[in-house]
This record gives C-alpha cells, sequence and structure tokens, in this order.
C-alpha cells in the first residue's frame, strides 16, 4: 500500500484509507514509521476518508507517537470523523494525541 | 385499597434505554421502578392493583404476572389492540385510562391512589391518604418543592393556607410559574372524580382533569410530605437516580448482592481476583460477570450480571448493562453502556454496532473476538508519556 503523502514546512502530511484495521495495519504503520524516520519526525495525519479503525489502527497510530516523541517531535491528527472521534473518547487516547479540525491548526502547532 | 400504576406511556425522553422495555421496567440496580412501587403500595396495604399498560405491555405482564409473587393482586387494563402480531399502542391518557377501567367494571369502589410508574419513592401513603380524608377531598395531590429552573417539566400547584388548590399549571416556563410546589404524579381521588372525566376519550389528569377541577371550585387539594422522590422523566434522571441509589444519598433502597468492603458489592458466581482490580466504591458488580486483573473501577458505577471487563480496561462513573463484554484499551468515564448504544448523561448517544466499535464495546454473547492487538494497543498506550496509566 503506498499512503498519499506530501510535505509542507517540512511537516509530512499523510492520508490514511477508508479503513485502518488489522489486515493492512502492519504495512501502513511501517510506511508511516519510515516518513518519520527519513523526514523532521513532524506529521499530521489525516483521516478525513477514515471511518473505520480497530485496535490494530489504533495501535499504529500509537506507535507513530511513540517513534515521533523520540525524536522530540510530534503527530498531530485531523479530520477527524465522528466515528473515529468516539473511539479516540472511549479509548481516552484523544488526551493523548493533539487532535485538530483542519490542516492549518495542525501545522501551527508543529512549526 | 386500591391502587393504579400509570405504565402505558411511551417513554420518548428515556430512548434508547425504553427501546425495547417500557419506562416503569428501566431498573435501577437490576430492580424495575415499577417493582419498587408494588412494594411500596403493598407496604402501606394496598392489595389490588391495575396497571394500564400499551407500549411493550407483555413486559410488564410478563414480570409482574397476577402480583401474587408481590403478595397483591394485579390486574392489567391494556390500551391498545393487535394487528398482524404487532401490539399497537392506543393510550387513552393518564385519565382516559382510569375512566376507562371505572367504565369496565366499576373496579374503584372507595378512596383509592394513582401513581405514575416511573418514580422511585418512599412516601408514607397512609399519612397522605389521612390528610385526603381528614380534608373530605374529591382529590388530592402528593407535591415537592424543587428549584426554579426545574418547574418547567412538571405541574405546578398552588395551595391556600388550609391546601386547597387554588392554582394549577401544567409545565409552565419559569416565568410563568405562581409556585415550585410541583405535582410528583402520587394522587388520591374518590370515585365521585369519575363524574369529571368524560367516556370515550383520550383525557390527561395534569393538563385537563385538574385545571377543570380547580375552575369549578370542588375540594381539591395539595400535600406536601418530607419523602424522597427520584423522577425519572429524562437519561438524566436515569443518571442521577441510579447514582442517588448506589450512594445511599436515596437511603433505604435495598441494594442486591453481597458487600465486600471498600464500597464494593458483588451478586453472586464473579469471577474476579479482588487483590488484581483496583476498586474504589461505590461499585456494584452483578452476577457471574468476569473482571480481568489490573482494571479499574471507580464508582459510583455498576456493572450489569453476565459482563466481561476484560484485564486493564478502566471504568470511571459508569453504568454498564447487562452482558456487555470491555476490550482492555478502553477507558471509559461517565458513560451508560445498555442496550447496544454508548449514552452519555445528558441524553445523546451512538450505537455500538452503527459506530463499528464492537471490537471495543459488544454483547458478551457474541461470538466474536476482541482484535488480537488488544494487548499491544494498551502496552503501547502506556508506553506513551501521556497516555493514561495502569495500575
Amino acid at each position: 500500500m503506498s499512503l498519499e503523502k506530501r510535505t509542507q514546512n517540512s511537516v509530512d502530511i499523510v492520508k490514511l484509507p477508508e479503513q485502518l484495521m488489522m489486515a493492512g495495519a502492519a504495512d501502513v504503520r511501517t510506511e508511516l514509521k519510515e516518513i518519520i524516520s527519513n523526514g523532521s519526525g513532524k506529521l499530521i495525519i489525516d483521516l478525513a476518508d477514515t471511518t473505520f479503525m480497530d485496535s490494530s489502527g489504533l495501535a499504529v497510530l500509537v506507535s507513530c507517537l511513540q517513534a515521533a516523541r523520540k525524536k522530540d517531535e510530534d503527530v498531530c491528527l485531523v479530520h477527524m470523523g465522528p466515528t473515529v472521534s468516539a473511539l479516540f473518547e472511549l479509548t481516552r487516547l484523544h488526551t493523548v494525541f493533539q487532535i485538530f479540525d483542519d490542516e492549518q491548526g495542525a501545522l501551527s502547532a508543529l512549526t | 385499597m386500591k391502587a393504579m400504576i400509570l405504565a402505558a406511556g411511551k417513554g420518548t425522553r428515556v430512548q434508547p434505554l425504553t427501546h425495547d422495555i417500557p419506562k416503569p421496567m428501566i431498573p435501577l440496580i437490576h430492580k424495575p421502578v415499577l417493582e419498587s412501587i408494588i412494594e411500596l403500595l403493598r407496604k402501606h396495604d394496598v392489595d389490588q392493583i391495575i396497571i394500564n399498560t400499551s407500549h411493550l405491555a407483555p413486559i410488564i405482564e410478563d414480570y409482574f404476572g397476577d402480583g401474587s409473587a408481590w403478595r397483591v393482586e394485579i390486574a392489567y387494563s391494556f390500551e391498545g389492540h393487535i394487528e398482524a402480531g404487532d401490539i399497537i399502542a392506543e393510550a387513552l391518557g393518564s385519565a382516559g385510562g382510569m375512566k376507562h377501567v371505572q367504565d369496565f367494571s366499576g373496579f374503584f369502589d372507595d378512596t383509592f391512589l394513582v401513581l405514575c410508574g416511573d418514580a422511585l419513592i418512599d412516601l408514607d401513603i397512609g399519612a397522605a391518604v389521612a390528610f385526603h380524608k381528614e380534608k373530605q377531598a374529591l382529590a388530592t395531590i402528593v407535591m415537592k418543592d424543587v428549584s426554579h429552573d426545574e418547574v418547567h417539566k412538571y405541574g405546578v400547584v398552588q395551595t391556600d393556607h388550609e391546601g386547597r388548590i387554588v392554582q394549577f399549571q401544567e409545565k409552565p416556563g419559569p416565568q410563568e410559574a405562581v409556585s415550585t410546589t410541583i405535582n410528583t404524579g402520587i394522587y388520591i381521588f374518590e370515585p365521585e372524580i369519575f363524574d369529571h372525566i368524560p367516556a370515550g376519550e383520550n383525557y390527561d389528569i395534569g393538563g385537563e382533569l385538574f385545571p377543570d377541577l380547580v375552575s369549578k371550585s370542588l375540594p381539591f387539594y395539595g400535600l406536601t410530605l418530607p419523602f424522597q422522590w427520584l423522577d425519572i422523566g429524562s437519561i438524566t434522571d436515569y443518571w442521577h437516580a441510579t447514582r442517588s441509589v448506589l450512594t445511599r444519598d436515596f437511603s433505604g433502597y435495598r441494594l442486591p448482592g453481597k458487600e465486600f468492603g471498600n464500597g464494593l458489592r458483588c451478586g453472586i458466581n464473579v469471577s474476579m481476583n479482588r487483590d488484581r482490580v483496583d476498586i474504589k466504591g461505590p461499585v456494584f458488580i452483578g452476577g457471574s460477570c468476569e473482571i480481568g486483573d489490573n482494571a479499574v473501577i471507580e464508582g459510583p458505577t455498576v456493572i450489569g450480571p453476565g459482563s466481561v471487563i476484560q484485564p486493564g480496561a478502566e471504568i470511571r462513573e459508569c453504568l454498564i448493562g447487562n452482558y456487555t463484554k470491555i476490550a482492555s484499551v478502553a477507558r471509559l468515564e461517565n458513560l451508560i453502556i445498555s442496550h447496544g448504544h454508548c449514552i452519555k448523561p445528558d441524553g445523546s448517544f451512538f450505537n455500538h454496532r452503527a459506530a463499528d466499535i464492537c471490537w471495543l464495546i459488544d454483547d458478551s454473547r457474541h461470538q466474536q473476538q476482541f482484535s488480537e492487538d488488544n494487548d499491544l494497543l494498551v502496552q503501547l498506550a502506556h508506553q506513551t508519556n501521556a497516555a493514561p496509566t495502569q495500575k
């Protein structure tokens, strides 16, 4: 799988697929970790298309966060839909990640 | 003494709890509110009870049967009909429902009680009836004082110095309300009340009968007694009522199960190593629950029978319904999990299945296995600095 990716002000911006679950999560994890390790470590994950995520999907996001924080950088999430948002609340991961309505807010936070 | 319990309402404001049970059957820690009312009536020598049913009638009728298990006689006045196997509810209104019973058999032949089936009370019914008789009233309302911002939910009553009702307003705005004394939905009537209820039409006690009694200057009284009253008119009410019962703010309510110290009560057949679970009471865990190691449960919390709380899950101030499975990674706070829904205390809710989160919260009887990455996620979340910490 190849994720849609661009870079702005040395922040990598990646769009996740519609579903992030056990099948496929490992590939996404590898790809995101490569982006973090090869880039600045500043990452915006765009969830505009993502409507379903299971624990594997959440684990991908948490491991990215850890990888970024190892480089003293951070991961921001944007365009989170209501389903994923409910999931973050029920796992209290919304207290762990910086979550923004739009890219602009996330870019300001990271740069 | 005879009584009628009004139980034919649809419970629209308590959705989704009333999706498959009628409002009077909403349980306060496993006991339907209606059952508590019947127990109170029995305690005060009420031995014959009519319950009017409509929406989901069989749930009430199958549970209480003829009432013998509660040492009372119960009969039902069904308001509706069955069409192609489905119950079509035709509620007659509270007063209309009473009239229907009276026209059917002349059941009410002496002073009788009428109560709404959706409030937990500990009223001294004998004292209320004594007041009613002393005043030679045709109708008496048991009243309660509430705060000014709550009056819009209720019928507001104004009485003179002898307790005679001089004004009755059904759900007025806070500006129009003539007092903060409200109708609790507990009434005492003489059979002559039926002279003032039209036959064969939908007629309401609060909206029509009471204003009519006032306008005719009939002997219509209000009585304020010290008693506990938990009205369950909305999800928020249900949330507060259950917590009040659990914290013992509503005193005298007999909780099921056995006390194990630190505010923990459990039913039987619970699989849990109490030394490995972090519990801060008051917490009630129903029978046949499985609580995994390192789970955190902070009260006031209720976990319904047959539920499975996976290792490491954290539950704070939640009301979890029967047969609920909660995954390890869940960190639930201030939620009602019931009837396939996550419900917030303000009444907003969503369905687990529709939201695709059955790997996180599900019916514990479903075969579907929770995602295997749960453990990994829990581990990762705990390694992350800002993540919630596990015991």
